[in-house]
């Protein structure tokens, strides 16, 4: 032997004592890197060929793209991909009676089941074990034995077992109502969750006896009824401390999803629970999502930064939107919009003042009367503007844009001089007479109860849905990786109406409400907002 | 033995089953029955749809990776011959491939070729796929210089795939479809599911009546 080798080969024995574990786990490492990146041990790209002719790399195209994260396939359009899954594909695959309801989901042509070596080549050459060819839509990798085995390997853990939250009767969910929240918002989200629940398990179609004593043809289906139990988890104290308390209640009682909630300043903890946890965490109503990876938190927006970016995007559009001023108060949702509009702004001459005081008249008539006029953008309340001078004191005066988040319609119809002002509102127009918030008010009265607060009402509701849907749609499959893309895919179909005028996901999108109007405060009475606006998409 | 009543139920209902299943999955290498075809015969056993279609292009405006308008007449005219597809840049399975297609499509192109061809692939998912987005999905692709991308607004791109008679109401329903014209005033060629680059070039030549033996000299 080489005596240069020997020092390296008693490092490389000393590692594999020392880490056994470590040493152990390292083809299933490999395997997930193949299956949801597309890459080698040494990070290049897999290479493959689909169609017959058309080559592909790992980077354009990997197992996760079509069979997904869950590993529980996916369809779009005419294209159905299988699950693949270890537990369904190491069973045959036979002409049973559930099949023929659920032919499209798992695939409609009995086979025996599959094994290490027919995986193999199934994966290499595109046959299955009943010795059909796979469609040529399915790439043909090209995988050395290592490779192949790292790939089966990791499939065998695919959804292996049901995620937490879930026993034979119930499915838990948590709702979180993190610090001192205005007790309008947290009624009103207790309330809906409470009206839902009592239709959700009324047992108005006897599921309770249907799911001990199903009919044959509906047995997966009903064996899958669980009652929904939603905790509310109550965050007290100093957001340190949050992550803490959220783990704490985990322990107590884990829970599938977090659906909806309401936090007192930045969602930033319970983000990071949700992700370290691996918790779907869906559609909180909040202005401050977290920040950082994020796979398991879905949102409606990104909330001050969405409008802060708009209203960038509709600045710089303009040929030349002259000198701007930014006026911010010291709390965590203003100081978040001033933050991603001069980021958003990326270097634009912006001059930036920090108030505790509602200006003056006198500051207004400086800023305003300047020459050329400045546009001035206010992260304020509505409070802030009770100085603002009711006529317009020079002819070339600049515009005014507030957040329609912090200075909400409501609180502008008594204004002076409010036509003057542009709302930055990511919201529906007209919201009276819109149709998602028509609904939500009618459901909410349906279930007779007293309305407090409209948002709330109307983004806990959609969550609650949109989890209804979801779960309808994985059977019994209880997976939260399979929860989140039945969310991407079905969040498209507006499930249930909602304060944006629209909503869509899609695989890896996280903010279903992706744009806002930039539109004037109406000059008549008995309007608040004008009819129309333009929408931007930052 | 007289077959029950139940017995025969069951195979009913197998059988209804065995025909959808067929439905499903054909196995890909069988070409599927041809379809009716509107010109050429020599396509006929294509395992894709193909006809000829006239699309009047209403006056709808786009916007380009460079994040600056063009008109939909602008994006598609042109002297040369053009080719069109649909995708998004968050698309699971359909696009991915659609994307390869097109990628190994300009690469099997010659040199003239490539000089006058558009190729345009329109986002069907607006406010997600942003310029900066689409211009990241393009290097994914290794897009070359005649292949560009494009969104809008929600209501143009929906205006848009309905031009195409593509619009399949969600992003998640939508087909695999290619479009190709000759020149301005041709008519479209549809083709109706996914093709092989061969398959594809040849489409490409017979429309355009290229032949890169001759063009080669």
């Amino acid at each position: 032997m080489n005596p240069m080798l020997l020092p390296g080969l008693l490092g490389l024995l000393l590692a594999s004592l020392l880490s056994g574990q470590a040493m152990a786990m390292e083809p299933l490492e490999l395997g997930r890197r193949i299956y949801q990146e597309g890459r080698r041990a040494d990070g290049t790209p897999l290479s493959a060929v689909v169609q017959g002719d058309i080559p592909l790399t790992g980077t354009q195209m990997n197992c996760m793209s079509c069979h997904r994260r869950s590993g529980m396939g996916s369809f779009e359009g005419g294209a159905v991909t299988l699950p693949v899954t270890g537990d369904i594909l190491y069973r045959p695959r036979e002409k049973g009676r559930w099949q023929l309801n659920h032919s499209r989901l798992l695939g409609s042509l009995p086979r025996p089941a599959y094994d290490d070596a027919s995986l193999a080549r199934a994966i290499r050459d595109g046959v299955d074990p009943a010795g059909r060819r796979l469609e040529a839509l399915m790439p043909r990798y090209e995988l050395d034995d290592t490779e192949l085995a790292a790939l089966i390997a990791y499939m065998k853990t695919l959804n292996a077992f049901d995620d937490p939250g879930v026993d034979h009767a119930a499915i838990h969910f948590a709702t979180v109502v993190a610090g001192p929240v205005a007790p309008d918002r947290r009624q009103a989200l207790q309330a809906v969750i409470q009206a839902f629940l009592r239709d959700k398990n009324s047992g108005a179609r006897f599921e309770h006896g249907t799911a001990r004593f199903p009919r044959w043809h509906r047995e997966r289906k009903y064996r899958a009824y669980r009652r929904w139990e939603v905790h509310t988890w109550t965050l007290q104290g100093d957001p340190e401390s949050w992550q803490a308390q959220l783990a704490a209640y985990y322990r107590e009682q884990p829970v599938f999803a977090v659906l909806g909630g309401l936090a007192d300043g930045a969602w930033q903890p319970i983000h990071a629970f949700c992700e370290a946890t691996e918790v779907p965490c869906l559609f909180p109503s909040t202005d401050l999502p977290g920040q950082g990876e994020s796979h398991y938190n879905l949102y409606f927006s990104r909330g001050m930064a969405l409008e802060a970016r708009a209203l960038a995007r509709h600045l710089r559009q303009r040929q030349s939107p002259g000198p701007i001023l930014q006026l911010y108060r010291d709390n965590p949702e203003s100081r978040a919009a001033a933050r991603a509009f001069r980021e958003a702004m990326d270097g634009a001459a912006l001059r930036e003042l920090s108030i505790d005081a509602p200006p003056t008249a006198a500051q207004w008539n400086t800023w305003l009367g300047g020459a050329p006029a400045t546009t001035l953008v206010l992260w304020l309340p509505a409070e802030d503007l009770v100085n603002l001078p009711a006529r317009t004191v020079a002819p070339d005066t600049g515009r005014l844009f507030l957040s329609g988040t912090l200075a909400p319609p409501a609180s502008l119809a008594g204004l002076a001089g409010r036509e003057r002002l542009h709302l930055v509102y990511p919201f529906v127009l007209e919201e009276d007479r819109a149709q998602g918030t028509r609904r939500t008010r009618a459901w909410v009265r349906g279930k007779g109860i007293t309305p407090r607060d409209l948002r709330t009402e109307a983004d806990t509701l959609f969550a609650l849905t949109a989890a209804n849907v979801a779960l309808k749609h994985m059977i019994d499959h209880f997976s939260r990786d399979y929860f989140i893309e039945r969310l991407e895919h079905y969040a498209e179909y507006a499930l249930s109406p909602s304060m944006y005028p629209r909503l869509s996901l899609g695989p890896g999108q996280r903010f279903a409400a992706k744009g806002a109007w930039i539109v004037a405060l109406a000059g008549n009475a008995g309007q608040i907002l004008e009819s129309h606006g333009e929408w931007i998409v930052p | 033995m007289i077959p029950s009543a139940a017995r025969l139920t069951g195979l009913l209902l197998l059988a209804v089953a065995s025909a959808h299943a067929s439905d499903t999955a054909v196995p890909a290498d069988d070409p599927v029955p041809a379809q009716p075809v509107a010109c050429a015969s020599s396509f006929a056993s294509a395992s894709y749809r193909r006809s000829l279609q006239d699309y009047p292009l209403p006056a709808l405006t786009l916007r380009g990776m460079d994040d600056r308008p063009h008109t939909l007449e602008a994006v598609l005219a042109g002297d040369g011959p053009v080719v069109v597809n649909f995708i998004f840049t968050t698309c699971p399975t359909i696009c991915p491939v659609l994307s390869a297609t097109f990628a190994s499509f300009q690469r099997g192109l010659i040199a003239e070729e490539l000089s006058e061809i558009r190729m345009v692939s329109i986002s069907i998912d607006p406010e997600h796929d942003t310029p900066a987005r689409l211009r990241e999905y393009a290097t994914t692709f290794d897009a070359g210089p005649g292949w560009r991308f494009y969104t809008g607004d929600l209501e143009t791109i929906v205006a848009v795939q309905k031009t195409f008679d593509a619009y399949r109401g969600s992003k998640m329903n939508h087909a695999p479809l290619t479009f190709m014209r000759a020149g301005p005033g041709e008519r479209w060629l549809r083709l109706e599911g996914f093709l092989k680059s061969a398959e594809l070039l040849a489409e490409y030549r017979a429309l355009t009546g290229t032949d890169p033996s001759v063009a080669a000299r």
